[in-house]
């Protein structure tokens, strides 16, 4: 069978319940890019990424048969990758994450900005390939909670829908739009003290 | 609509779900706010830059590690299901002759020998192995096997196909 046809979603997963080598060498070049990813922006480690990832293949091989198609398939190995990756970050039982709320915007009471804003947007077009400032975001992105993170990774990172990461994350659409919001506050707020400030905080 | 909840809307803004009235009312406080504006731009650009740290490249050799351990387990997960199905058929090949055997002596306890009865009646392909005394020789047809393995499952729950 040639590598094209297994492109297709379900004659993918009927090779793959079949039991064919070059179904599970599809799977593997169709997701594996995806999954490391995704993995790794959540765990933030690489071997905890890889150790997550060889999981999500295992239980996608072996549970293709209880697959329904209820949801597309990136989508369902997605939940399982997300589900991998949350079982070992809780097994972890680390804490290293800050509270969001100090860096949340500050209104007056009528309702107004308490504070001048700049406008660093600029500013970074100049630096868009500085690498400097590519480990500042990721430090900040990891600093999120899991809360928030995961669906800032899904969101914004990986570029998924509301609609798609509230069904991998089995979270409502506004629940989903509020912690989107929130992690997006967080980060520009730590991103507009490093650029006025010019250092890590 | 204030700064407050001007900022509050932004992902709305953004992502394309806000109805057309806030739009434009968002729109009219952004030409007169300048701290609003440089909020949303910055809102904006903190979007773009944060799709910059997905990492698309997986190192080489971790992809190599990676796929070398998938092909693997699913090759045994393979097998496991192989000789899984393969014990499973042999289980109810000896089931089928066993059957068969006891039906023949009379020995078969009255629940299974009223279900084969009752099954011999109406298929023809059974029929020949569930006459008492009369053995086919040779092997079992699958065909056979297949129906005389399945009429254990029409014995009462807890009951015992031959009684043991």
């Amino acid at each position: 069978m040639s590598t094209d046809r297994l492109q297709d979603d379900n004659l993918l997963l009927e090779e793959l319940r079949a039991g064919t080598e070059a179904s599970v060498e599809a799977l593997f070049e169709r997701f594996h890019g995806k999954i490391y990813s995704l993995a790794l922006s959540i765990l933030k480690n690489d071997s905890d990424a890889q150790e997550a990832a060889q999981d999500v293949f295992i239980t996608v091989i072996r549970k293709v048969g209880t697959f329904k198609g209820d949801s597309a398939l990136y989508s369902w190995i997605y939940r399982i990758c997300v589900n991998s990756c949350l079982m070992r970050l809780r097994s972890r039982r680390r804490n290293e994450t800050v509270s969001i709320e100090e860096f949340m915007p500050v209104f007056t009471e009528e309702g107004m900005h308490a504070s001048l804003v700049d406008d660093w947007s600029k500013e970074v077009e100049r630096n868009l390939l500085n690498k400097e400032l590519g480990g500042v975001i990721q430090r900040y992105t990891d600093s999120l909670s899991e809360k928030y993170r995961v669906v800032f990774v899904l969101s914004d990172v990986e570029g998924l829908s509301n609609e798609e990461t509230s069904e991998i994350l089995g979270l409502s659409v506004p629940a989903v739009k509020s912690r989107l919001h929130r992690a997006r506050l967080y980060l520009r707020e730590r991103l507009t003290r490093y650029m006025t400030q010019g250092k890590v905080e | 609509m204030n700064c407050k909840e001007l900022v509050y809307l932004l992902g709305d803004y953004f992502d394309g779900s806000m109805e057309p009235h806030l739009r434009q009312e968002l729109g009219e406080h952004i030409k007169l706010c300048d701290v609003c504006t440089n909020f949303l731009k910055t809102y904006d650009k903190t979007r773009i830059l944060c799709r910059s740290i997905r990492c698309d490249e997986i190192p080489p050799e971790v992809r190599d590690q990676l796929k070398a351990f998938v092909v693997q387990k699913a090759r045994e997960h393979r097998a496991d299901i192989e000789r899984y199905t393969t014990c499973t058929i042999e289980e109810r090949i000896l089931f089928a002759r066993r059957l068969v055997d006891l039906f023949a002596s009379g020995d078969l306890p009255p629940a299974l020998t009223s279900i084969a009865e009752q099954h011999a009646h109406h298929c023809a392909a059974c029929a020949p192995f569930l006459k008492t005394g009369v053995v086919p020789p040779g092997s079992i047809p699958a065909e056979v096997v297949d129906h005389l393995a399945d009429l254990a499952d029409e014995l009462p729950p807890g009951d015992f196909p031959f009684g043991d």
